[in-house]
Order: structure tokens, then C-alpha cells, then sequence
């Protein structure tokens, strides 16, 4: 049995409108948990899933206390129909994500981590619960506006690339310009280009590429539109090591130096141990997973 | 947005070339008929319009075989006895009697043998047929000057094409191993049939053919101010005195236009259905073609939905890329069309057809109607499919294997 929880009060994000107590920074639901974690700040008892999270708060209260989160998922549920079978592929998850964070979302093959970060870049709707994106629900948003949101706010990397075969590397990089009605400068692209690299590799179709060179192609159109929120789904997964890495220094390097929102799907418990906060997921749901915070432990 | 929306689908198009085309080709096809149709429609009706001139407009022809369909019993092989042709001549109205003769005869000239159709008649009476009614005109040479002279005319083709060296007038041609004097030449018609054949007299072919007092058909001309409706009623009646040929027709120029006109009606329909149901098979393809290719593209669906299309983003793509199928089969399907019908009107031509295709019955206004029609085709069958593509969440197509 865990203490009788004070409610701490409404501005700092914590708690849900059902009254359910909440973690603060990862959003997990704390109601059924044993052994919370808590500290008062102002006045109020605020309680946390771990230590890692209190740590968090405890580094940077202000930010913390005071804004809501970037993202936020709310009770979502995600149910696919598989002819009559019904897989529950998130249950009842609740998430918060903070700006400029580097977040990793790890878990074995089928927990679902990949349908979160469907949910957060409006790549997919949940069947039930909400999505917030600087406190404004998602999902009921219009087709063409979830579209819009998807162009110029998140940035997608997958692990397979997902490049066009008919379009050119350079193609492929402008792909998102197609669809927005305010053109970016291609200048802006050029210069990243030269950033990342790519030689002369520009009028060359992706199956012309090696595994490296397409990964930084799709890294360089996920960054075209400039978006706030960068969304790996095992970016580096594909990769050799070294390319691997390298891939990782760029999207880390525009956490750090561009305050870009990270959030990393992987299995690699190194990718992991340099992100700021380790979300774990197994069936479905957020669990409290102190191994994979080695980087929050041990600091 | 459209600009990069199209350059966008040609590249799309350009990566699988094989099916696009074959697609295009579906359209083109169906295309190509209904140009064809339309181009030759007008060349064939004025083909049609030149042979029912021959007939004349005064001239009421006499045949064996029912009035639905006189050319049947007239390869029957039924004659009339001539004197109940000449018979007819006594009609109030009627200004002269022409008893005809079909048949193909052997022709030898300079040891070059070949099979002829000749035409026998009365010189003197068919003369005045053919310069007045027929506008059948001498080229070279004379008319005959008489049934016993043993001579023939040449029609423009039989002169001039049949034979490695052309017979000249005052030649001799062997007809069915008898001599016949060439008395003149023919200008050319236009029409295969009468340009090709050779005539002689009545008597000469009766002669040769050893069927005497029998003539397969009568031209009658008719005095200037004769009632032709009302004539032809009194020639039906007189014909149905005799017993030789128990079905005959008494054909009006009228009359046979009217013939004429149905058969080439029902011929046009026939065609335009085949068109319009080849066209229909076009489209099945485009619309089979772009289901396929949105099974085969629902991961880029995915791809471009996720750095930023809308539904309607994808759904103009896929219209653009099936609308872009028909319009651009619809153009080489016209332009082809428009090149297989200037063919046939060589081929025609070289045939003793002319005027089969003119570039100025083209109607260009009905090809951009049928461009319009071949690009709503195309949209229309890009429609269903694309709007599949376009209902997909981004996560589901991004899935898909």
C-alpha cells in the first residue's frame, strides 16, 4: 500500500483531470504504483515514478513546474483488428515529453514503442485517449492539418530510410517541400547538406546508396522543413557501428546545439545511456525501468 | 503545388515504364478506332455519294432479286429475256432502254493474260447514259461505232494499270480467244469497280458467251419531265407480266440512296460500338493499373503522407497520374488515328478509291472533345483506387510489406 497522495497543486502538470496522480516528467500514471518517490516544492508534495524523474525536477524545477509538457499523451489506447482478434497494442498509456529533450523509447519487439511515436508524430490516431502538442489535442485535428503539423513540426528518420525509388537523393530531400505552400529556401537544404555530406552523390536514386548514405538522406529531408521535433524509429538500426554513430552525433548534435526535441526509438542501450530520459514500454503500457536510466543513476 | 504535383507523378511514371505504357497503349487503341471511325466516316460517305452519282439521277435501274436486298439475286445469276426489257420502252416516260450484262472474261494482251470485268450494253443507247446521267467521260480514243464492230473501251485503271504495257487505242485485245479493237479510254471515275473494267457490245458479249436474248439489268432513262416515282410504279408493273424473273427491284435513285445509307449506317454503328467498348476496356485498364499501383506504392504513400501529404495531397497525385494515362493515350491515340486513316486512304487510292481521307473533313473540335473525354476517363478510374490510397493512416501504409 502506498501513502495517501496529497494532490499537489493544478500548475504543475501532474495531475489528470480524473483526479489521478501523476508523474510530472515521463506523465506516468503513479495510482496503482508502490514505492513512489516524492519531495515538497513550494509547499506541495509532488511525486515522481523513480528517482531518475525526481532528479529531473530536482535539477530544474522551474521549467518543470511551470510549462505544460511538449507532448503529452493522455490515456491512449491503440487496439489493431486482426480479422476477429483484437491486439491491444498501447493500454491506457500516459506520456509526457518536455521541449528540447532527448527522450528514448526503448522495449522489446512488439511492446509497442513504435506505435508511440506514431502517436506523437500524428502518424496514427489512438482508439481512445488524447495526444496534446503544446496543450492542443491532436487527434481531433483536421485531415489536412494533422498534415501541415506532420510537414513543418515533426521530422521523421526511419530505420528501413524510407526514401521514394523513382526520386533522386536530392529529390528525396526536397520530397516535403512538395507539399507546403510556404517554400523553404533550397539554400537552407544545400547548407545542410554540406553539413551532413554526401559528395557527389546528389543525382544517384537510393538503391545506387549505401546504407549510410540513404540514412543521411532521409536525415537531411527530415530536417528540410526545419522541424521542432526530430522522431527516430531505430535510426541506426540498419547501420554498421561507425556509420551508426555518426548518425547519432548529427541528431544528438541538433538536441544540444539546436534545442531540437530527440525522440529515439532503438533497442541499443547505448543510444539509450545518452538520452536524457529512458521511457521503457512493455505490453503496452510505461513501466518503471531503473536499468535503463544508467545515464540519470549514475550522474 | 500543381507544377510540383506533376513533376512529381512524370518521374513516378518514367520508373516503371513497361506498365505505363502498356496502360497508355490500352487507350491508345480505343482511341485510335474512334479517330479512324471519324475520319474515313466522311471519305466513306462521299465514296458512297460518287457511285450513287454513276447511278445517275434520271436513271432507274431494273434487277433480279427482292427490293430488300436486290444485289443478292443479282449474284443469282437470274436474267431477264431482253424483249421484255425492250418492252418497258413503251412506258410513257420512259426515254431509252438499256440492257446490261456483268461478267468476268479472260483478257490476253501482248501474251499477258488476265481476268477482266466486262460490261455489255448497247453502244449507241449507253453512250448517252454514261455522258448524261453517268458523267462517264471519254479520256483518249471513240466510242464504238457500232454493236458489230468488234471494239471495246477500256475503263481508267484497266488501261493504264493492269497490263506491264499499257494498251494504247486502235490495240488488239484478245477477249475469251477473240479479237477486239481498243476504240477508247475511260477518264478515271474514283470508284474500283468501274475503273477496272472493260466494255463491250451486247451482241459481242452475247456472242462470246453464247446466252442470247437475256440481259442480267436495265438502265432506263427517263424523259426530262417524267415523274420518277410514278414511272418506276409503271415498270414494276409491266416486269411483273413476265415469268423469267419472278423477284425483281425497280430501283429510284432515291431508293438506293436509301439502301445505301442504312447499310452505311448500321456499319458506322457497329464501329462506334466497337470503339466505345474498346475505350471502355482502355479505361478497366487504367483502373486496374492504378489499383496496382497503389498496392504496389502504399509504403511511399506512407513515406510522403509522413514528411507532409494530405489526403487530397496524395489523391491529386494519383488523379494527376491516372488523368495524365488517358490524356496522353488520347493525344497518340488521335494522332495515330489520324495516321492509320491517312494510310487507308493511300491504300484506297492505290486501289482506285479516291478521296477516302482529307485532312480537311478532319474535325478537330471532336478530337478535343475526345481528349477531354480520355482525360475524364482517366481521372474517373483513378478515382476509386486513389482514394484508397489516400484514406490511409500514414503508420498503417508505412507497415505495409
Amino acid at each position: 500500500m502506498h501513502p495517501k497522495l496529497q494532490h499537489p497543486p493544478t500548475e504543475i502538470p501532474s495531475l489528470s483531470a480524473e483526479g489521478k496522480i501523476i508523474d510530472p516528467i515521463c506523465g506516468m500514471n503513479l495510482d496503482d504504483l508502490p514505492n513512489l518517490v516524492s519531495l515538497v516544492y513550494k509547499g506541495q508534495a509532488i511525486h515522481f515514478c523513480d528517482e531518475g524523474c525526481k532528479k529531473r525536477f530536482e535539477a530544474d524545477p522551474e521549467r518543470f513546474s511551470k510549462m505544460p509538457p511538449l507532448i503529452q499523451l493522455k490515456n491512449v489506447w491503440k487496439i489493431f483488428k486482426i480479422g476477429d482478434t483484437k491486439i491491444e497494442v498501447l493500454r491506457n498509456l500516459s506520456l509526457h515529453i518536455w521541449e528540447g529533450d532527448f527522450i528514448a523509447i526503448i522495449g522489446a519487439s512488439g511492446s509497442g514503442k513504435s506505435t508511440v511515436l506514431n502517436m506523437i508524430g500524428a502518424l496514427d490516431k489512438p482508439t481512445a485517449g488524447q495526444v496534446f502538442y503544446r496543450d492542443k489535442d491532436i487527434t481531433t485535428l483536421k485531415d489536412a492539418e494533422r498534415a501541415e503539423l506532420r510537414a513543418k513540426t515533426f521530422g521523421f528518420v526511419f530505420q528501413q530510410y524510407n526514401l521514394i525509388p523513382w526520386l533522386t537523393a536530392y529529390e528525396n530531400m526536397l520530397l516535403p517541400l512538395t507539399f507546403i505552400t510556404t517554400q523553404t529556401e533550397t539554400s537552407a537544404v544545400k547548407a545542410r547538406l554540406s553539413e551532413i555530406g554526401l559528395g557527389e552523390r546528389l543525382n544517384h536514386r537510393p538503391f545506387e546508396l549505401s546504407g549510410g548514405e540513404q540514412q543521411r538522406v532521409a536525415l537531411i529531408r527530415a530536417l528540410t522543413n526545419n522541424p521542432e521535433v526530430i522522431l527516430g524509429d531505430e535510426p541506426t538500426g540498419n547501420l554498421d557501428s561507425s556509420t551508426g554513430e555518426k548518425i547519432l552525433g548529427i541528431l544528438i548534435n541538433l538536441n544540444k546545439k539546436q534545442n531540437k526535441t530527440l525522440i529515439i526509438v532503438t533497442h541499443d542501450a547505448d543510444i539509450a545511456s545518452q538520452a536524457d530520459q529512458v521511457i521503457t514500454i512493455k505490453d503496452g503500457q510505461m513501466i518503471r525501468d531503473h536499468r535503463a536510466h544508467k545515464k540519470i543513476y549514475t550522474e | 503545388m500543381l507544377r510540383r504535383f506533376l513533376g512529381l507523378t512524370l518521374k513516378g511514371l518514367r520508373y516503371r515504364p513497361v506498365r505505363s505504357w502498356l496502360t497508355i497503349l490500352g487507350v491508345i487503341i480505343g482511341i485510335m478506332l474512334v479517330v479512324i471511325i471519324l475520319a474515313l466516316g466522311d471519305g466513306i460517305k462521299n465514296a458512297v455519294a460518287k457511285t450513287l452519282q454513276m447511278f445517275g439521277s434520271d436513271l432507274v435501274i431494273v434487277m433480279p432479286g427482292k427490293e430488300t436486298n436486290p444485289f443478292l439475286g443479282f449474284i443469282g445469276g437470274q436474267k431477264f429475256k431482253e424483249k421484255d426489257l425492250a418492252a418497258l420502252s413503251e412506258i410513257p416516260g420512259v426515254r431509252l432502254v438499256v440492257p446490261m450484262e456483268v461478267a468476268v472474261l479472260n483478257v490476253e494482251f501482248q501474251g499477258e493474260k488476265k481476268a477482266v470485268m466486262f460490261h455489255s450494253q448497247p453502244w449507241r443507247e449507253y453512250k448517252i447514259i454514261a455522258e448524261e446521267s453517268q458523267a462517264l467521260k471519254l479520256l483518249q480514243g471513240r466510242w464504238p461505232e457500232n454493236d458489230e464492230a468488234r471494239e471495246i473501251m477500256l475503263g481508267y485503271r484497266a488501261a493504264f494499270k493492269l497490263f506491264k504495257t499499257a494498251p494504247n487505242v486502235g490495240d488488239d485485245i484478245i477477249v475469251k480467244g477473240r479479237r477486239f479493237k481498243v476504240a477508247g479510254i475511260f477518264a478515271e471515275v474514283g470508284l474500283q469497280e468501274e475503273d477496272n473494267q472493260m466494255w463491250m457490245s451486247h451482241k459481242d458479249f452475247q456472242a462470246l458467251t453464247s446466252r442470247r436474248g437475256f440481259a442480267s439489268s436495265a438502265a432506263i432513262k427517263l424523259e426530262k419531265d417524267a415523274n420518277i416515282d410514278l414511272v418506276a410504279k409503271q415498270i414494276k408493273f409491266q416486269l411483273s407480266k413476265q415469268d423469267t424473273v419472278r423477284d425483281f427491284s425497280v430501283l429510284t435513285p432515291e431508293k438506293a440512296n436509301r439502301l445505301v445509307g442504312n447499310v452505311l449506317s448500321v456499319i458506322q454503328i457497329v464501329l462506334i460500338v466497337i470503339a466505345l467498348i474498346s475505350l471502355v476496356v482502355g479505361a478497366v485498364g487504367i483502373m486496374n493499373t492504378m489499383y496496382t499501383s497503389v498496392l504496389e506504392r502504399v509504403k511511399q504513400i506512407g513515406i510522403m503522407k509522413a514528411v507532409g501529404a494530405s489526403r487530397e495531397d496524395i489523391l491529386s497525385l494519383f488523379l494527376i497520374e491516372s488523368g495524365m494515362i488517358g490524356l496522353v493515350g488520347g493525344i497518340l491515340g488521335v494522332i495515330l488515328g489520324i495516321a492509320a486513316a491517312f494510310a487507308a486512304g493511300i491504300i484506297a487510292s492505290r486501289f482506285g478509291v479516291r478521296g477516302l481521307f482529307s485532312f480537311a473533313s478532319l474535325d478537330f473540335l471532336g478530337f478535343f472533345v475526345i481528349l477531354i473525354i480520355t482525360f475524364m476517363t482517366g481521372v474517373l478510374s483513378g478515382i476509386l483506387p486513389a482514394r484508397q490510397a489516400a484514406s490511409m493512416e500514414p503508420a498503417e501504409a508505412l507497415r505495409y510489406e
